[in-house]
């Protein structure tokens, strides 16, 4: 028995990852658009980039901007709309060597239930990311992100028509996380992903010319680093089910570091554009910092914020 | 599907090669081994959060030279890098040049002429090659150059006076690959169109992933959206769309 790959699985809502590093959505494609760059076999798994009910070409450009620490996106969540990727892009996940989490965002109520009733019918997929919180698409999930009455009513029907797990990915920009959180998880969600980009704005002062196409975009990268360790150690006291901690991962301890703040697994997103090396050589770290530390698996230190 | 390497390689070499310019040697084996003329390395930028996004412009055995000129922040860091500084770099990276077996004209603005030496080396026969730069400081060290590039300075402070683009029209007619800003590659495609030939063109534009998951780098064309960095970025002229 391999006991180093036991010490790294972990286990969200009956689900087996082999460890805890999966890339985030929007940054991963569809899992086999990276498969020249890194060996997605190691990684405990993918989410892919969110899918819509419609296609969507996304936004006008420039849609990305480098800043002290991060980079603004504003691309607009591209993707091929449902129908396309069920008939064309779905044949190609079912054989990917890595789990693969589908991740939807609707504008409605109907939109959600659509998307995951659709999504429901592929067998190797288990999990299903509600895509809550995209600060790039004006009408978007966010509004549904924002309230926790209308989390919870969207998270209970969409609980009766699955029975895939169901991780809320909510917006950080709300007063009370842990509120918003519980509130998912009280209308049936399986677990939480946390943070997705912060709002965010540049501007170029000569020609006064906002540096996004879309004026406004999202923040991520390792600026958000500590935004999202304490969006997860607050929720993880208070939410009963596991939180997905994301944000600004950019170093194999910055994985640890969410772990402990509470997270059940992470996930990086643009952090890995820099080092496409980062997610295998974080699994790496995850071994050596379990032997180093004493601790027999990964669970043992999840939310062990020693205070 | 080309598998890309991302590697950590020592500056072996870097000279300055022109007013604001530096090219840069990298021991890179599998970039080297694989590298199409046209394609690109997305290099690690010291304090930068994103990589920048340069043309191979060189292959000798298991060295590339990269050539770097200082436009902002970003290439200001790299174009002051010492020798034996490391770096990470992701390639080879997007599609190349086609080679074309006729005669055909290289069009190369500024440091756009990276891809293009590197494609002059790769097939030396049976072409003009064109360079332009707004002055004569600007021009590359000649030992960089192929030996009968035919040149121009906006100033007309060495070579032919005026732009590129006029200079390629005193040629005979032939296919164009091009590489240098948008208002260039506009022209470019303009005289393409004049003389009925092919034309392809490398299109340049801020990279996050350079991979092509991020899609920042998308541009509108009339087969719909591409991305830079993988469907290009070198694209034929017929399918561009462009706002000068
Ligand atoms: C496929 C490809 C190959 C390239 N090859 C080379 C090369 O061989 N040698 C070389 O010197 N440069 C090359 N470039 C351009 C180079 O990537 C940019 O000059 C660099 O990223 C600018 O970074 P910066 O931080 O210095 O500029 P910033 O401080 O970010 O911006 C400064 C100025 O540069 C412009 N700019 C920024 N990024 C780009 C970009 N990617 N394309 C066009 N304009 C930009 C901005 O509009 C601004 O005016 C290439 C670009 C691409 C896409
Ligand atoms: C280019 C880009 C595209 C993204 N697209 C999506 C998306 O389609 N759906 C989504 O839920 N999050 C999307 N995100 C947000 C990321 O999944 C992640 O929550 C955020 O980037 C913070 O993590 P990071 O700092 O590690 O990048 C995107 C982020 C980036 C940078
Ligand atoms: S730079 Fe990310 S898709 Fe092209």
């Amino acid at each position: 028995m391999d006991n180093s790959a036991d010490k790294l699985r972990i286990e969200i809502a009956g689900q087996v990852f082999d460890n805890p590093v999966l890339l985030a959505s929007g940054t991963a494609g569809f899992g086999y658009d990276i498969a020249d760059v890194l060996d997605i076999s190691r990684l405990g798994g993918i989410v892919t980039k969110t899918i819509t009910p419609e296609p969507r070409d996304g936004n006008a450009s420039p849609r990305i901007w480098e800043t002290p620490s991060g980079m603004l996106n504003s691309i607009g969540l591209v993707n091929p709309g449902i129908d396309i990727f069920i008939k064309d892009i779905v044949p190609l996940l079912a054989d990917l060597p890595t789990e693969i989490v589908v991740s939807v965002g609707g504008n409605s109520e109907n939109e959600f239930i659509e998307l995951v009733e659709k999504v429901s019918a592929i067998d190797f997929v288990n999990a299903i990311e509600l895509n809550l919180s995209c600060p790039n698409v004006k009408e978007g999930g966010i509004h549904f992100g924002r309230n926790p009455d209308t989390v919870f009513s969207l998270l209970k029907k969409l609980r009766e028509i699955t029975k895939k797990s169901l991780w809320a990915k909510l917006s950080p920009q709300v007063t009370e996380i842990t509120e918003l959180g519980i509130s998912a998880s009280d209308g049936g969600a399986d677990a939480i992903s946390l943070i997705n980009t912060l709002p965010a704005m540049a501007i170029d002062i000569y020609t006064r010319k906002p540096r996004l196409g879309a004026i406004t975009g999202g923040l991520s990268g390792p600026a958000i680093h500590p935004v999202a360790v304490a969006m997860v150690y607050e929720s993880s006291k208070g939410i009963g089910i596991p939180i997905i901690g994301i944000g600004g991962c950019y170093r194999p301890e910055d994985f640890v570091e969410l772990i402990i703040a509470g997270a059940s697994a992470v996930q990086i997103g643009s952090g890995y554009f820099a080092d496409t090396n980062l997610p295998q050589r974080t699994v790496s770290f995850l071994d050596s910092y379990l032997i180093e530390n004493g601790f027999a698996n990964v669970a043992e230190i999840i939310g062990t914020v020693n205070i | 599907m080309n598998k890309k390497y991302d590697i950590e390689s020592a500056i072996l070499k870097n000279c300055i090669v022109a007013k604001d310019t530096i090219a840069m040697e990298f021991h890179a084996p599998q970039i080297a081994q694989n590298v199409l003329p046209g394609q690109f390395v997305m290099v690690e930028t010291p304090t930068k959060f994103l990589r920048r996004p340069l043309s191979v412009a060189g292959v000798d055995g298991n060295r590339i030279t990269l050539i770097i000129r200082k436009v902002g922040e970003g290439t200001k860091i790299l174009t002051s890098l010492r020798r034996n500084t490391r770096l990470k770099m992701l390639g080879p990276l997007g599609n190349s040049f086609p080679k074309i077996d006729g005669r055909k004209i290289l069009v190369a603005g500024g440091i756009g002429i990276a891809p293009l030496l590197l494609y002059a080396n790769c097939f030396p026969k049976n072409s003009d090659f064109v360079y332009g730069e707004k002055n004569s400081e600007y021009l590359l060290d000649e030992n960089y150059l192929p030996k009968n590039i035919k040149i121009s300075t906006d100033d007309g402070s060495r070579g032919f006076a005026g732009n590129v683009c006029d200079l390629s029209r005193t040629l005979e007619h032939a296919p164009i690959l091009a590489c240098g800003p948008e208002p260039m590659l506009a022209e470019v495609i303009n005289i393409a169109a004049e003389w009925n030939v092919p034309a392809f063109v490398s299109l340049e534009s801020r990279m996050a992933c350079g991979f092509g998951v991020c899609n920042g780098c998308a541009i509108e064309t009339t087969q719909g959206f591409k991305k830079i960095c993988t469907d290009g970025p070198v694209f034929p002229a017929e399918i561009l769309i462009f706002s000068i």
